[in-house]
């Protein structure tokens, strides 16, 4: 039995040391970024959500002039559309492009303290190797119109943000 | 001695506080106009029919009202009252009747929210009841309108019971107003609380339906309210189709009337608090086409 132990114990620290990988190798930084947000997190949401294959979604700070509703998702069965962040906005305020800006945005990728969707989203892309998309969408009309706003960030640009925020 | 002077003179300016609460209200020619606005009457039918439709499940009450010049009077005779106690029916209470339990009071049957903070009500929290229970019928712009119309509620209740007497209950416009500042916390019942607390439920005037229930919904399809301040109320509205939005574009009175048509409280609480109304409408066909009209209350 004793013999079997170290065994069961060798495949289990395997199994976890896999479940924590991320699915491409990351420079440093991108996993260091991934680990702070982790750890940031621990509080506030889930931190599994980023190892797991379920599907995300939660509530999370808002962003100036957003609305609650804000979905992370990330569909399995579609790997390559990444993971999403989505925020809701008035549908006027989308019209007057009274949103957040470039910068707003950019500074959400911030993970010093109680990071937001955005931030929660990039280390979910980063673990996954995947691109990341951050859209805006109108609280009414969406159907009618198909108004909306979004960015797509590749795995690498992902990679270059997310390492110059440590 | 100087310590009793103290808490008597404090005691004093909290009483004249009290009495210097301010209850506005417009003048009579727009509460009057007010009270001639079909939103009201159809706002109380939806209501009653509301009330009678949940009311028939259970057979409790008979129901009847009429709109008189001095409020509404709602008739309601309890049919038969099997029932005691309590009865969850998920968003809502129903108390009902209880001659032997001390701890129900009054001794009638009315509703009671779970979550009534949310919204303008009565409760029997407040130690006071009322039929017209502001959460269930209405959201805070119907009850501010309620309020300024000035009407109160007669609730004559006839139990049917050997030992219980008949009973009328009155609500006030008074009480409306004492109910929202507990609840809203509010400072006061003057002008400019009463435009605060419409900016601060501007949820109740977009496409969300109201408490779930369709059938009670006083909300608009094609717009929202911005802001409600003491500069005036901002509505944005979107007109689907292009030759939709050239037709009222070009006209301020048309703007007004169309969203009159979509959203009737924004244009009445413009005109009762006597704000200026500034319309943005926006071409959905074409993004980045919009037009803003500024009209003044005495227009409206």
């Amino acid at each position: 039995m004793k013999r079997f132990f170290p065994i069961l114990l060798f495949l289990m620290l395997g199994i976890v040391s896999f479940a924590g990988d991320p699915v491409k190798p990351l420079p440093a930084k991108a996993q260091a970024y991934i680990d702070k947000v982790k750890q940031q997190t621990r509080s506030e949401y889930d931190a599994r959500h980023i190892t797991d294959n379920e599907s995300l979604s939660s509530s999370f700070k808002a962003i100036r002039g957003t609305k609650s509703g804000t979905k992370v998702t990330f569909d399995e069965k579609n790997p390559e559309a990444g993971v999403q962040v989505w925020f809701v906005v008035s549908w006027y305020r989308m019209l007057d492009n009274d949103v957040p800006t470039g910068e707003e945005i950019e500074a959400e990728f911030n993970c010093d303290a109680a990071p937001g969707a955005i931030a929660y989203g990039a280390a979910c892309a980063l673990y996954r190797g995947c691109p990341l998309t951050i859209g805006l969408k109108p609280d009414r009309f969406f159907e009618e119109t198909g108004l909306h706003s979004s960015i797509t960030l590749t795995h690498e640009e992902l990679i270059a943000i997310c390492s110059s925020k440590l | 001695m100087k310590k009793y002077f103290l808490i008597l003179l404090m005691s004093i300016a909290g009483s004249i506080a009290a009495a210097a609460q301010e209850y506005w209200r417009p003048s009579a020619e727009l509460v009057e106009r007010a009270r001639q606005e079909p939103v009201i009457r159809e706002h109380i039918e939806r209501y009653i029919s509301f009330r009678r439709s949940i009311e028939s499940e259970k057979s409790l009450l008979d129901i009847h009202y009429t709109i008189q010049p001095d409020g509404i009077h709602i008739s309601q005779t309890l049919k038969y009252d099997k029932y005691s106690n309590m009865q969850d029916f998920g968003d809502h209470y129903v108390i009902y009747y209880s001659e032997n339990d001390p701890y129900i009071t009054p001794e009638v049957r009315a509703y009671t929210t779970k979550t009534f903070e949310s919204v303008l009500c009565l409760t029997l929290d407040q130690e006071k009841y009322s039929t017209y229970n502001l959460s269930r019928l209405c959201d805070a712009w119907m009850t501010w309108l309620f309020y300024i119309t000035g009407y109160s509620i007669y609730d004559d209740w006839d139990f049917k019971r050997p030992k219980k007497e008949r009973e009328t209950t009155v609500t006030t416009s008074k009480d409306i107003a004492d109910a929202a500042i507990k609840i809203c916390r509010l400072k006061d019942w003057s002008r400019d609380s009463q435009i605060a607390l419409l900016n601060r439920y501007l949820s109740d005037r977009t496409s969300t339906t109201w408490g779930g229930r369709k059938e009670l919904q006083t909300s608009s399809q094609f717009s929202d309210v911005k802001s409600v301040t003491p500069d005036g109320i901002e509505v944005c509205a979107a007109l689907l189709d292009r030759s939709g939005y050239d037709a009222v574009s070009n006209d301020s009175s048309k703007a007004v009337e169309f969203i009159y048509k979509d959203n009737p409280l924004v244009v009445i609480a413009a005109r009762t608090l006597g704000l200026p109304l500034c319309i943005h409408l926006y071409d959905m066909t074409r993004f980045g086409t919009k037009t803003v009209f500024t009209i003044n209350p005495e227009a409206l």
